[in-house]
């Protein structure tokens, strides 16, 4: 039992925390959640901890409607998590 | 969560030391004007068809649950706050020429921090010229709404609450259902739940359909309402035709209570009047069907007078 659940932890060698967008949703349809996951997974892979969401269709009041949960934003910040480059936009943007 | 009151004050003069809406002294007139109508109260709500259940108690053990649910009671018929109008929120944080022209729509940012409550969350917006703003309370209301969702609301508020349609509803006499939907949809101080409640309170007046709101959570609000604006007499006639003289005197006790500089107070205060003197005292002074009241408190007092001799 242990050596088949061990076999499942996937431990890298070198690699580091990364704070990304993971693209979901449908055809014509995209939806982004904001997610802090290791460099070396697949895009949408397992995850870390998600931290929030983007929806870059505006909705009927032409809003794009973001979510970000600040506290743990600011954990993984202060773990030593790096940014993509859409990342790094969207928090600069929010100010 | 409960959040903090503040005195409704309509009139334009301020006053030194108005008594609030949520005084011990005020709170207690209200809820005895109320009435406890339990069978009102815990009126079934729609639920499965379920064959009712009988049980065999003693004497203490009906009086055990008789008292339990009169506690029941009074947590159901506890008041919904009654606060002033918030104020628009208007407030830019930043201001970045860069960004403009860089995007085609607003940005709206949502705190999603799970343990901040929902007065202090930030939402903040950026607007396709760069303006970094707080979210006004609409867009506040509705982003709360869609990522931490709270059973009975929706995201937009439905067209229900718009005022041809109040005037369908009141032709059903479902004040107290539109009135619980506007207590789920909105918050306190939302200028729309203000405005459907006043439009509510102005209807019952209107057609003295006061017995529909009688024993429910709305009836304290409702009398607020109606004293402030001294519209009370519809109120007391219809109390005086259902004998409820308890009530009469503290509905104005309560009047004077808030309007202290009226001559009926200041009589009041002088000769200390007690039961039917005091609206026969309040009559004269403050109402504006004399006539009416005064043939209603005598058909009251007939009416004792027959019931003491029998």
């Amino acid at each position: 039992a242990l050596s088949a659940g061990s076999r499942l932890l996937k431990s890298y060698r070198g690699g580091h925390v990364v704070i990304r967008f993971a693209l979901g949703g449908c055809t014509n349809r995209p939806f982004f959640r904001i997610v802090a996951a290791h460099n070396k997974r697949a895009r949408d892979g397992k995850y870390l901890e998600q931290l929030g969401c983007l929806d870059p269709l505006p909705n009927a009041h032409g809003e794009k409607v973001a979510g970000l949960n600040l506290e743990r934003l600011r954990h993984w910040l202060g773990c030593g998590a790096q940014l993509s480059r859409p990342a790094e936009k969207l928090l600069g943007r929010c100010g | 969560q409960r959040r903090v009151n503040r005195a409704q004050c309509p009139l334009p003069a301020p006053r030194p030391a108005r008594p609030a809406f949520t005084d011990e002294a005020v709170q207690n007139l209200l809820h005895k004007m109320t009435g406890l109508n339990l069978e009102k109260v815990f009126k079934s709500v729609k639920k499965e068809l379920k064959p009712p259940t009988y049980k065999l108690m003693t004497e203490a053990q009906l009086q055990e649950a008789t008292r339990k649910a009169i506690a029941e009671a009074k947590e159901k018929l506890r008041m919904p706050p009654v606060l002033d109008e918030r104020e628009p929120i208007d407030d830019v944080l930043a201001e970045d020429k860069i960004l403009e022209g860089t995007e085609t729509a607003k940005y709206v940012f949502t705190d999603l921090t799970y343990s901040i409550p929902h007065r202090e969350r930030f939402i903040v917006v950026r607007e396709p010229s760069g303006v970094l703003r707080k979210a006004s309370w609409e867009e506040r209301d509705r982003m709360i709404q869609i990522f931490f969702p709270k059973e009975g609301r929706r995201v937009i508020p439905p067209v229900l609450f718009k005022d041809e349609h109040l005037v369908t509803v009141f032709q059903q006499d479902r004040h107290e259902d539109l009135l619980n939907m506007c207590i789920a949809q909105f918050e306190p101080d939302s200028p729309d739940y203000i405005r459907v409640h006043h439009r509510t309170y102005d209807d019952i007046e209107n057609h003295a359909k006061y017995d529909l709101l009688r024993s429910t959570r709305h009836f304290g609000g409702m009398v607020w309402y109606l004293v402030n604006r001294k519209k009370t007499d519809g109120l007391l006639i219809d109390m005086l035709h259902r004998d409820l003289l308890d009530d009469t005197t503290s509905l104005i006790t309560l009047y004077h209570m808030l309007h202290p500089e009226c001559p009926s107070a200041q009589e009041a205060k002088e000769g200390n009047l007690q039961g039917v003197e005091l609206i026969k005292v309040f009559v004269k002074t403050e109402s504006q069907k004399e006539g009416y009241i005064q043939l209603a408190l005598q058909a009251y007092q007939e009416a004792m007078a027959t019931s003491t001799a029998s």
